[in-house]
């Protein structure tokens, strides 16, 4: 098979990745203007120019979107992408398409850390005198970074050893985290419920903003490494051969991730299975190769969660599900499904 | 080129390889011959530089193995090893390319396509090319691997440099197979490579140009085919009573009693 050196100026050419980013573009605009535009105060489409442009409008709807809609859709793309990179990154570095971001301690660091900040939220203010909404998602962000680095500490130099050190971390967590929580009183522990479901409501553009800019930070030492995880697939030893030093990449996936994680983690709680499920949807629609799985990851991750979020907003109107209910509701099944299907095959 | 120097390497308190010394000359295919579990492996570990040696040295071209970077071995010298498994689908065009990795942003970069399209060809994958790599059998994994190995070392002109290892190319492969692996790594010696496969048929060394036996973590023997392949010496090697038979070639050939 050759590829005709020469093809006619006119012809554009459509590879099966153009195709999938095009498609995964699509979607993803789609599920911002549906994020924006629906909810108990709809926006007509056609206003939405309007108002974003600073044209004269109605208070209300101008309020709505720049102070709810606006904030909420960009902590779901900072969220969504962040977990869905960071889950299509650990399943290459574990070389696991059952990995998640939660199985090396990040998720349950920072809900310890939350946990710890609800209940002992009285005699904390008296000595760090900050507002509750600052100070959960700043513990959050902490707690994930610090089991993280016990998981590194512990786990010596492979790979199988940083999951057993991530199990023993999330053990440690989930221990600490129960002890709290039996010594919380009914307030406290509405207050942790409701955060381990997760929610893109508090956020605000300031939780939004720095969602983003970790996001950022994570995507930039993420997508170069690509070729590297590639590599991974055929074996340590075999990646190694290749010349890829994997001792640097797994420590700079694993401080991305944690950074890129624990950031969305501390902007809206716990959100489960974005991290999961949207890797292995790339990789059935798309190629198992990380240049195109880390990128659509980020891509579809954003737009499933924003999606998430306006069944969450729309489903018990006026009331809101967590989202992190909603994407649990939907991905525990095709979860089950996997697995149904690997001990099948 | 690549010399052991008294090289020993153990895990925990077992010694897998004591002392070993070895010289892999350009343009020479070595064969090493033992039974599972005799060093082999190890010994392959030590002279691609991915194990440092506890004691003695590993030298390239004069300097330690370990001086050079992963990146800049990965560029002269390329290891098939016996795992062949992937977790996820690839495809065998995506495995092969992995070869070419190590010559990103090189100017040997512009000879990826070149590279892709005379391994396909040579290894005959034409019809595997599109296939997703965990549907292969293994003796078609083994081929992927194979050409993956040939991409990362191929250019235009001679092999002078580079160093080529194989831990049991021929395993898993049918006969006609087998020769193909074989003739690779002739060729490539051939052609100016060092050049070593860990065997395990003792017909398969007779085209050597060096025969390294190893037993209990030590080099037994070393030498030239003639000298090292006689069957009192492999059926010590290998633990089994040979027969030395006249073979078509006027060669010997051996078969297990």
């Amino acid at each position: 098979m050759t590829t005709p050196a020469i093809l006619p100026a006119s012809r554009v050419v459509f590879t099966p990745k153009t195709l999938l980013f095009a498609a995964l573009g699509a979607l993803f605009l789609l599920a911002l203007l549906l994020e924006i535009l629906l909810g108990p105060v709809a926006i007509a489409p056609g206003r939405l120019l309007h108002l974003l442009l600073g044209a004269p409008a109605d208070a209300t709807e101008s309020a709505v979107l720049w102070q709810i809609r606006l904030p909420r859709a960009l902590m779901a793309v900072a969220v969504g992408a962040a977990l869905g990179m960071s889950g299509a990154a650990q399943q290459g570095l574990f070389r696991n398409q059952l990995a998640d971001p939660a199985l090396i301690g990040v998720s349950a660091g920072a809900a310890l850390a939350a946990v710890t900040g609800i209940v002992l939220f009285a005699p904390l203010q008296a000595v760090l005198p900050i507002p509750p909404s600052l100070l959960i998602p700043v513990l959050a962000f902490g707690g994930g970074l610090a089991a993280t680095f016990v998981a590194l500490r512990l786990a010596g130099t492979d790979t199988a050893g940083l999951l057993l050190a991530g199990i023993a971390v999330n053990a440690a967590c989930g221990a600490a985290t129960g002890l709290l929580i039996t010594l919380s009183d009914d307030r406290q522990l509405r207050d942790i419920t409701f955060w381990t479901m997760g929610s893109l409501a508090a956020g605000g553009w300031a939780g939004g903003g720095i969602a983003l800019l970790a996001c950022l930070i994570a995507a930039v030492m993420i997508l170069p490494t690509a070729p590297a995880l590639d590599a991974l697939l055929l074996g340590e030893r075999e990646a190694g051969w290749l010349g890829v030093r994997v001792d640097r990449l797994r420590l700079r996936v694993v401080v991305a991730t944690a950074l890129a994680v624990g950031a969305a983690v501390a902007a809206a709680g716990i959100i489960g299975f974005v991290g999961l499920v949207v890797p292995h949807l790339l990789r059935l629609l798309g190629s198992p190769r990380h240049g195109l799985v880390l990128p659509g990851s980020a891509l579809l991750g954003a737009a499933l969660l924003l999606l998430a979020d306006t069944l969450a907003r729309g489903i018990a109107s006026p009331a809101e599900l967590p989202v992190g209910l909603v994407t649990s509701a939907l991905g525990a099944p095709f979860f089950i499904v996997l697995l149904w299907r690997g001990r099948l095959a | 080129m690549i010399r052991a120097e008294g090289a020993g390497y153990s895990v925990g308190r077992t010694r897998l390889l004591a002392e070993a010394s070895l010289r892999l000359r350009p343009g020479t295919l070595t064969a090493v011959l033992g039974r599972n579990g005799a060093g082999k492996t190890t010994l392959l570990r030590l002279l691609t530089g991915e194990l440092a040696p506890e004691s003695g040295r590993v030298l390239l071209d004069d300097a330690p193995i370990a001086s050079l970077s992963a990146i800049a071995l990965a560029r002269r010298r390329a290891v098939l090893s016996q795992q062949h498994a992937l977790s996820f689908g690839l495809l065998v065009a995506d495995v092969v390319a992995l070869g070419r990795l190590p010559h990103r942003g090189t100017a040997a970069a512009a000879e990826d396509r070149a590279a892709l399209a005379a391994v396909r060809a040579d290894f005959m994958l034409e019809a595997l090319w599109r296939r997703p790599y965990p549907t292969l059998s293994g003796g078609e994994r083994q081929r992927a691997q194979l050409a993956r190995a040939a991409a990362q070392l191929w250019r235009r002109g001679d092999r002078q440099g580079q160093a080529l290892f194989l831990d049991e190319p021929a395993a898993a492969l049918d006969l006609a197979q087998q020769g193909a692996a074989l003739r690779f790594a002739g060729d490539m010696a051939a052609q100016g490579a060092a050049v070593l496969a860990v065997l395990h048929d003792p017909n398969h060394a007779l085209r050597a140009d060096q025969v390294v036996l190893i037993g209990g973590g030590r080099v037994l023997a070393a030498g030239p085919p003639a000298e090292v392949l006689t069957a009192e010496r492999l059926g010590d090697c290998l633990g089994v009573a040979l027969h030395a038979l006249p073979g078509p070639g006027g060669q010997t050939v051996f078969l297990a009693a």
